[in-house]
């Protein structure tokens, strides 16, 4: 499955809410399958969010072009972006720039996961979180929220220090983009980016280097990253329980 | 908490059922998926509304309790002949299900911090080092703590608190049943092999 697949299939979330409301209304599994922006529940231009970061994540469209057209949709809904609010007017160009970026990394990093077979990750168990693009006021906070991170899961599958690695299916990612320590500027996905506007990626980290660091002993094999799952929970459920004849009854 | 968890299986498995010396391991093998979902649901509980309030009208910072992280170590599965459940041995966990109210057990009154000083620190702690706890006839409900000349209100003293439902504290009811079912199939699938 290819980040522009992704893209393609996700559904749309009309929303009212802020970024921190919706994190808090909204199940992870939820967002990770829609589309969505802050205080946006015009679906029109949903649709077009959903068009726009497909063909920038399928490589068919620049950030600038995606920015603009984005934009041109806002203006016939009368928003423009000399409007005031900052970050919360919809056709700013900081808004559209977060909005085109963090949907481009975000569905890039679920087709990495997606991706993700035992042979892959044989060949490189871990992942390193590095900074890729510069930022002009980069966060300075990172060797914190790493160190906050690995002990709210214990350091499992991951090394404390200063290179952040851990394995591909160490629970540290989710720790990471839940703001474990109190960040409060994360989205919630166990995957890049891990807060708004962040500039840091993953990079694989090969299995010789792995047992070097001590992540992994030299005849230990690494687990696989569970993939999400882009198929609606209540649809997932019914499939198993019809084909599987099986369902539970939960008491509490 | 108990998650207790009951399966029922239709008559396509009569022959599965013939294999299987006992329905438990395919309730065991749910229970055992669902508690490592639970458990990395709380573990990624990001409560710090509290301590953060605290902080911001404060000069000095709360101690962070961890709570849910602490309590997401001891989730576990109980099974037994014809029953299993996860536990999830976090106090006010509850609240996923219901609304829950807080009385004082051996005390006249909860004692609930307003002060950073007083976040996560049970009065006999702070009075153990070193604060002398008064309480005002002018500001009635207010428990103050004088320390080295400096004196601070650091608790609101109620008879009882209500705390509303927050079903996000646990994953949603599909979401559970979506674990016991992926548990199980990932056992049957198993016996296949």
């Amino acid at each position: 499955m290819t980040a522009a697949d992704i893209q393609r299939i996700k559904e749309l979330l009309p929303t009212t809410l802020g970024s921190e409301d919706i994190r808090a209304t909204y199940a992870r599994e939820i967002l990770e399958r829609s589309v969505f922006s802050a205080r946006m529940a015009s679906i029109p231009y949903l649709e077009r969010i959903r068009d726009v970061c497909r063909r920038v994540a399928a490589g068919e469209l620049n950030d600038e072009y995606a920015r603009t057209e984005l934009m041109n949709t806002l203006a016939d809904m009368g928003h423009s972006p000399t409007d005031d609010g900052g970050l919360a007017n919809p056709a700013s160009f900081r808004r559209l720039d977060l909005i085109v970026k963090t949907q481009r990394q975000m569905a890039a990093s679920v087709a990495k996961i997606a991706n993700q077979t035992p042979e892959t990750v044989a060949a490189v168990p871990a992942w390193e979180l590095m900074r890729f693009a510069p930022r002009s006021a980069p966060r300075t906070d990172w060797a914190r929220r790493w160190e906050a991170a690995g002990e709210a899961v214990g350091w499992d599958g991951a090394l404390p220090g200063v290179r952040m690695v851990a394995l591909k299916a160490s629970p540290i990612w989710f720790a990471l983009g839940n703001g474990a320590g109190g960040w409060r500027d994360t989205l919630g996905n166990p995957y890049p980016p891990f807060a708004f506007g962040s500039g840091l990626d993953w990079m694989g980290v090969g299995r010789d280097e792995c047992v070097a660091l001590g992540l992994i002993a030299p005849d230990e094999s690494a687990p696989t990253p569970e993939p999400p799952s882009l198929e609606p929970p209540e649809d997932e459920l019914a499939r198993l329980e019809r084909e599987w004849g099986i369902s539970f009854e939960v008491e509490s | 908490m108990r998650i207790a968890v009951k399966l029922r299986m239709d008559g396509r498995f009569a022959d599965l059922r013939r294999h299987l010396a006992s329905p438990e391991g395919l309730l065991k093998a749910g229970c055992e998926r669902l508690a490592a979902d639970v458990q990395r649901h709380v573990l990624n509980l990001n409560r710090h509304a509290t301590r953060a309030a605290l902080d911001a009208r404060s000069t000095t910072s709360a101690r962070a309790t961890n709570h849910y992280q602490e309590g997401a170590r001891s989730i576990h599965v109980e099974t037994g002949p014809g029953f299993a459940a996860v536990v999830v041995p976090i106090p006010g966990i509850s609240r996923a299900f219901r609304d829950l109210t807080i009385a004082p057990r051996n005390k006249r009154a909860l004692a609930i911090p307003i002060n950073s000083i007083a976040y996560a620190q049970s009065a006999d702690t702070l009075k153990a080092k070193g604060w002398q706890l008064f309480s005002s006839p002018r500001k009635p409900g207010i428990c103050f703590g004088r320390r080295d000349g400096e004196v601070r209100a650091l608790y609101a003293l109620k008879s009882r608190v209500h705390q509303r439902q927050d079903r996000s504290l646990l994953p949603n009811d599909t979401a559970i049943r979506l674990a016991l079912t992926r548990g199980a199939v990932d056992y049957l699938k198993g016996l296949g092999k």
